[in-house]
């Protein structure tokens, strides 16, 4: 492929207080590819959510990271999201005192700011958020509450999806969307997700079942034990590692 | 004033005696423990200023006011711009100077000036007595409500001499107004304001009342709000002290008859090496009283905040409801908040809650917001807007709140 890959990890290196969690992590996704990553507890799939979107607690010890070619570990977590890197949290933030709705809008016209359109006024944002909320099946007057302030948690883990349908960002990180969903719920964000699927739009689904990915169809499934890729495959490799587990892959790869 | 009647004149003697017997405030005093008295009189305001010529207007009236609709007054380096508002049913607004020339205002003056602050036990109020320039009397008389809200901008441009303005409210039974009061400089000079604003609420009457500080960066304020109020009245103080370099504002309720409510809303935002200090104090006097407080600081920089709140529940007064709490946000490692909390309570029919506390922001949140490409700035913004929304948002001016959130928010 003579396209520059969306994003690129080489040989990626991380600690937090001290503890190296990655230990030479490799990954290559291309444009418009789905990628998923499983693995057992502890093995690094958040921290690796969490480096790519740049939060501070990280330590990067060695490695590079590329995204649209450009360095991404140069770049400050805010040019990282306009930039168009987006990660669902795993525990999304609750903000007591903003609202759901101020929150999106800054966010959008922030991203608009960045790629020098101008702001969305009022009017233009309800309509938008509105359609995207429609997708997700979320109850409209989840708009005007604090941002995910009693919020049970598939309202919390839709309204991160939302924010992704209203940001429409290149490579959508999805930490654990799946976690503490029921079946319904696991269905409307699954929805939220397949509808933002096109040519131009990369994924990571990092998830620790193989029930996401019966809805969202990766082309691409890694295996991350000890920080790092042990087994990457097809779609048949989830369904193995359904019946079979991690232990046979970690006996395989020698930890 | 020029030409003050003999009962002012022997009311500012006996406080500029009473200024000198006692002495400003040592640092001993709990209540004076962290701000300095020093910073707000000098020596040379002691002797140089006596009772001062105002009857020459300012002409600086080239500001606007916050409220668009609203009426307001203004003090220019403590002189008026405008002796009086024309209002509706019988309501004064204006100097003391146009007041007492009419009877029954004179009358009024006399008998509630200096009827409500603490000047005998305390000397800033005692030289503010005896030294104040310009008198600002609001009267609404008993059954009047004012819709209008009014404002009074105490606003200083010359930096040569402090300003001291003494403001005197006085609500009759059943009546209702609103006032704010702003304080705004120029930026780069060091101005100095004493003031004191005192209130006399009716039975039944209602004041919404404001206290903004905007004053430039150099400045160094004293400002008190003294508040006596009569059965079933209700006192509703919206305080912001977001300029100057030194200063105090100070609070008093006296909760004086039975069935009253007093609430205060108050925020601090100090940065750099700036100094604010809030002084509250509710003195739940009387039977069945209900007061609620609520004062948030957010302080940058090196810069040092304090909060002193004391709630007083005498002897006889059972029932009382008292709630006051103050939260801060420490935005900078470098910067000190002291927070004293008080309650005293002296009877057992009460039920009464207070508490402190201070953090930093929520690194969570801030990371969230900046990986949904908020500026870490902008994203500051939005937990410090958060964080003050329950005191901030409840102003019921909206201009002047919109400008106060603005500048809460550390934007330009």
């Amino acid at each position: 492929m003579s396209q520059t890959p969306l994003l690129e990890i080489r040989n990626l290196h991380a600690r937090v207080a001290g503890v190296e969690i990655l230990k030479g992590l490799s990954l290559t996704v291309g444009v418009g590819e789905i990628h998923a990553i499983m693995g057992p507890n502890g093995a690094g799939k958040s921290t690796l959510s969490q480096v790519l979107a740049g939060h501070p607690a990280y330590e990067i010890t060695s490695g590079e990271i590329f995204f649209k070619g450009k360095d991404l570990l140069a770049m400050e977590p805010e040019d990282r999201a306009r930039e168009g890197v987006f990660l669902a949290f795993q525990y999304p933030i609750e903000i007591p005192g903003v609202s759901n709705s101020y929150f999106l809008r800054t966010a959008l016209n922030e991203h608009r700011k960045y790629k020098g359109l101008p702001e969305i006024d009022g009017a233009g944002f309800i309509e938008l958020v509105t359609k995207r909320m429609e997708v997700l099946e979320m109850d409209p007057a989840l708009l005007t509450r604090s941002l995910n302030e009693g919020f049970s948690g598939g309202q919390k883990k839709r309204n991160e999806i939302l924010q992704m349908l209203v940001l429409e960002p290149s490579l959508c990180l999805l930490d654990e969307t799946d976690s503490g969903l029921d079946i319904d719920a696991l269905r409307e964000v699954s929805k939220g997700v397949n509808w933002l699927r096109a040519e131009d739009r990369s994924m990571i689904l990092v998830t620790h079942y193989q029930r996401l990915l019966d809805h969202i169809k990766p082309d691409q499934i890694h295996v991350l034990a000890k920080g790092r890729i042990i087994r990457s495959g097809g779609a048949d490799l989830a369904l193995e590692l359904e019946k079979r587990g991690y232990d046979w892959l970690l006996e395989e790869a020698g930890l | 004033m020029s030409g003050e009647p003999q009962w002012l004149l022997e009311l500012r003697a006996k406080a500029r005696g009473k200024a000198h017997e006692l002495g400003l405030p040592s640092r001993k005093l709990e209540e004076w423990k962290y701000t300095s008295s020093a910073r707000f009189l000098l020596e040379e305001d002691t002797s140089a200023i006596g009772p001062v010529d105002c009857s020459t207007f300012t002409t600086a009236d080239s500001t606007y006011p916050l409220e668009a609709e609203a009426p307001f007054l203004e003090l220019v380096d403590g002189h008026p711009v405008r002796d009086f508002l024309d209002l509706p049913d019988g309501v004064f607004f204006g100097s003391f100077a146009s007041a007492l020339a009419r009877p029954d205002l004179a009358a009024l003056l006399e008998a509630k000036l200096a009827s409500v602050i603490d000047w005998n036990g305390q000397a800033l109020p005692a030289w503010n007595l005896s030294s104040f320039q310009t008198g600002v009397l609001l009267h609404v008389p008993a059954g009047v409500s004012l819709e209008i809200p009014l404002q009074l901008f105490h606003r200083q441009y010359s930096s040569a001499s402090p300003a001291w303005n003494w403001v005197l409210v006085v609500l009759g039974e059943n009546a209702r107004a609103s006032l704010a009061e702003v304080h705004e400089s120029s930026e780069g000079m060091a101005h100095r304001s004493l003031i004191v604003t005192e209130v006399v609420l009716g039975a039944n009457a209602q004041l919404t009342h404001g206290r903004i500080g905007l004053q430039g960066r150099g400045d160094t304020v004293w400002a008190s709000t003294a508040v006596k109020q009569a059965r079933s009245s209700n006192y509703q103080g919206h305080l912001a002290q977001i300029g100057a370099e030194y200063a105090r504002i100070e609070t008093v309720l006296n909760l004086a008859e039975t069935d009253c409510e007093g609430s205060l809303k108050g925020v601090f935002r100090p940065d750099a090496d700036r100094h604010i200090d809030i002084q509250t104090v509710v003195d739940h006097a009387a039977p069945k009283c209900r007061s609620a407080q609520t004062v948030k600081g957010v302080l940058d920089g090196e810069s040092t905040g304090v909060f002193h709140g004391r709630v007083y529940v005498r002897p006889g007064a059972a029932g009382t409801r008292a709630q006051q709490s103050n939260r801060n946000l420490l935005l900078s490692r470098k910067a000190t908040v002291h927070a004293r909390p008080q309650l005293e309570i002296e009877n057992d029919d009460v039920k009464a809650s207070h508490g402190s506390a201070t953090g930093n922001l929520d690194e969570k949140a801030l990371f969230f917001l900046r990986a949904r490409g908020f500026s870490h700035a902008a994203a500051r913004a939005v937990l410090i807007r958060a964080f003050l929304q329950e005191v901030a948002d409840q102003m019921p001016w909206p201009e002047l709140k919109g400008r106060v959130q603005h500048l809460l928010e550390g934007q330009a």
